[in-house]
């Protein structure tokens, strides 16, 4: 039995736990990698993006979001596949923390900025809604961090 | 069992000392972007009383009658002019100038400047987008989007200027700065592309 299931309280919670991790790993691990996916093709756009919150110095800004990039495919790939799913999903955690603090800094300065996230599916600018979905995430994340990768699983 | 949180951390750092490995490695294949130096022009009155635009940058000549094109002003860095809204119309009845709206779908279907083509800065994510096969790299682009603190209209003037675009501008007070100097607006989500 997973961890999770350990960790349920009676057998209704043993069962659908499982399933409940699966799910919040494929959401999170896919929606990175779908992420990445939009970005890597120019990484300068998203360096531009990423230069728009005024957060970092524009001479650092490409390198950032290749980083970015590269960890979004990395973890994203290794949730999808349930492997070493808690040190990937803890690193997905502080992604969405600084995601969370750099579009809140944003929203509260009145930016009308693009966010860069989904390159050419999100062109409404920042604001309450991008918010709540990095919240969202972030706590599907949290879940599969604290609880594990649930079912299908490849490793730990 | 749960793992310990010690192998935790270390196998998120070993993923972190990964993805900035091959981030490195991704960076020596990338093409550094232009910084962009935004002047505003300026007006000087010529001898027969008509007033021209200038540049107050050191800014390669040529690109028609509006004034010194996005010009490298020393290495990776180009400048763009700045025009006021009344300007760009003037630039646009006088000479070839396509226009490029840098925001969203939606806002440029409610309303847009004559001719303007939707090029949102998102567009360029996965790298050419659609849209730019609507535009001629040799002429005078001027592009817009919500003024104020939007950064959307320099960000595509950047992606532009590196793709080769000779002579790039932009309408700083965007949108709204059009509409408050009452200059005609078109509205739909299809575009001409340029005023002639």
């Amino acid at each position: 039995m997973s961890a999770a299931g350990e960790m349920a309280s009676g057998p209704a919670g043993a069962r659908v736990w499982p399933w409940g991790l699966l799910a919040a790993r494929l959401i999170v691990g896919g929606l990175f990698l779908f992420a990445a996916s939009l970005k890597i093709g120019n990484p300068t756009a998203f360096g531009g993006a990423i230069e728009g919150f005024k957060l970092l110095d524009a001479s650092i800004t490409l390198e950032f979001g290749l980083l970015l990039i590269w960890l979004e495919i990395l973890c994203g790939a290794l949730l999808v596949l349930g492997i070493w799913s808690r040190p990937a999903a803890l690193l997905i955690v502080g992604m969405l923390c600084l995601f969370f603090v750099a579009l809140a800094s944003a929203v509260v300065r009145g930016l009308e900025i693009d966010c860069g996230c989904f390159g050419a599916l999100m062109q409404g600018g920042i604001g309450w809604g991008s918010l709540a979905r990095t919240l969202v995430l972030l706590g599907l994340a949290v879940l599969v961090f604290r609880r594990g990768p649930g079912r299908f699983a490849l490793g730990r | 069992m749960m793992p310990p949180a010690g192998r935790i951390a270390v196998q998120a750092a070993v993923l972190l000392l990964l993805a900035a490995a091959a981030a490195a490695i991704h960076r020596t294949r990338v093409e550094e972007a232009p910084r962009i130096v935004l002047q505003a022009e300026e007006t000087r009155p010529a001898a027969d009383g008509v007033t021209t635009p200038t540049q107050t940058a050191a800014a390669t000549p040529g690109g028609g009658t509006g004034g010194a094109p996005a010009a490298e002003a020393g290495e990776g860095v180009s400048v763009v002019g700045v025009v006021t809204p009344e300007r760009a119309l003037e630039l646009y009845n006088t000479d070839y100038v396509q226009f490029v709206d840098a925001r969203n779908p939606a806002d440029f279907a409610a309303g847009h400047l004559p001719g303007a083509v939707n090029l949102p800065f998102g567009e360029f994510g996965r790298g050419k987008p659609g849209n730019l096969d609507e535009l001629i790299p040799e002429a005078m682009t001027i592009v817009y989007c919500e003024g104020g603190e939007c950064e959307s209209s320099r960000l595509v003037a950047q992606q532009l200027v590196m793709l080769g675009f000779v002579d790039v501008k932009i309408i700083e007070v965007g949108y709204p700065g059009w509409v408050a100097a009452g200059l005609p607006v078109e509205s739909g989500d299809s575009s001409t592309g340029a005023n002639r």
